[in-house]
């Protein structure tokens, strides 16, 4: 009788870790709160959208003093080239793969001129770029992504109420588009 | 007979001790995966490659979004200093300094991850450009539900709920590792009836 209730004890305690350890694993792929998912799920690509404090799109514990923007890319077909305008307050960028994981940062005193200008790029678009070498590069900061699909989110900070304004045209204005790499090489005449 | 109903003791065991011990993981432990100081936890590598099973469950479970290295760096406080899980019918006082960062923000949130109070007059949200300080640049911040003097920060209702301040552009997210951040200190004063 003991033997079988050590026994029992064991067995359920090996079952137990096992369950805690899928659960776990299981949980990033299987969650459905999961803001990455509904952003992929929800927005057209190549356009930024202005999301607020992101609640919409289940992100929650959003920062209050910060207003959000986000731009899902695609760029299987063509590189994505971000510009904003020049803001006169605190604001960031991130850019994340399709599961979450964030691949590049900034905020507007790493950027170039703190202008917002970031050319997202796949391996092989990199290498195109590196042969055309076309101007707008010079001042842009240069992404190369490994997957194909993500999102750019972009924060901006509103310390009150009279910069909502502000913040939000630096928002609204920023642009998320196709950028062609594949200029044709003019020939060596 | 006998070897289905050990079957089933078993997989009632297993299965609810597995679920209680993940969602403990998750919910009541505070610091896997972390950096911690004080009462507070930050998780510098949540948003990248090399993140820990914990971390990355508990991002989506609690549905954050999180902070590249260059945007800041988020701390997430559920315990006042001595331990004891923060109250919204309690009265703190969050005093000290914080890392040198260009801004940063300290916010109130309940289990579901919005401010505690969040309309058009007060939030429970605060932005360091718009402190009251001491010369030496340390601040007071009172937690309260009725109004008090200098930094104060609502609550209201009953039950727990949590802190989070995120410093912005702050230079320990990029030094070599997370070298023991300075925190303000969350103080219990005392407790409604």
């Amino acid at each position: 009788m003991k033997t079988r209730l050590i026994y029992l004890g064991v067995c359920s305690l090996i079952l137990a870790g096992i369950i805690h350890i899928v659960i776990i694993l299981l949980i990033p792929s299987l969650g459905s709160k999961d803001a990455a998912k509904q952003i992929a799920a929800k927005l057209d690509t190549h356009q930024f959208y202005h999301i607020g404090d992101g609640n919409a799109f289940g992100i929650s514990t959003s920062d209050p003093y910060l207003k959000l923007s986000v731009c899902k890319f695609d760029l299987t077909k063509t590189a994505i080239q971000i510009i904003g305008n020049e803001a006169k307050t605190f604001w960031s960028a991130s850019v994340f793969d399709e599961t979450g994981k964030i691949i590049y940062s900034m905020n507007d005193r790493t950027a170039i001129k703190n202008e917002l200008r970031v050319v997202i790029v796949n391996p092989i678009q990199m290498a195109d770029i590196r042969q055309t070498q076309p101007e707008e590069i010079e001042s842009s900061i240069l992404v190369e992504s490994q997957n194909m699909k993500g999102f750019v989110l972009l924060r901006a900070l509103v310390p009150d109420p009279s910069w909502q304004t502000h913040s939000d045209d630096f928002l609204k204005s920023a642009k998320c588009m196709p950028y062609n790499t594949n200029i044709a090489i003019v020939p060596d005449a | 007979m006998r070897i289905i109903i050990n079957a089933a003791i078993v997989l009632f065991i297993g299965l609810l001790l597995g679920g209680i011990s993940a969602n403990f993981a998750l919910q009541r432990t505070h610091g896997i995966g972390a950096v911690n100081t004080g009462p507070w936890s930050a998780w510098p590598f949540v948003g990248g490659a090399q993140v820990d099973p914990y971390t990355s469950a508990k991002a989506t479970s609690d549905g954050t979004i999180p902070l590249g290295a260059a945007e800041g760096l988020a701390f997430e406080a559920i315990n006042d200093q001595d331990g004891k899980r923060l109250s919204k019918e309690c009265n703190y006082e969050v005093a000290g300094q914080t890392s040198s960062a260009r801004l940063w923000t300290l916010s109130a949130y309940d289990d579901a991850g919005n401010l505690v109070v969040n309309d058009a007059a007060q939030k429970s949200a605060l932005y360091s450009g718009n402190l009251v300080r001491y010369p030496d640049s340390s601040f007071v911040i009172k937690i309260s539900s009725t109004p008090r003097s200098g930094n104060w920060m609502i609550t209201k209702g009953s039950g727990d709920f949590k802190l989070i301040l995120r410093l912005y552009d702050t230079p320990i997210t990029s030094n070599s590792g997370v070298i023991d951040p300075q925190m303000p200190r969350i103080k219990l004063i005392g407790c409604q009836e």
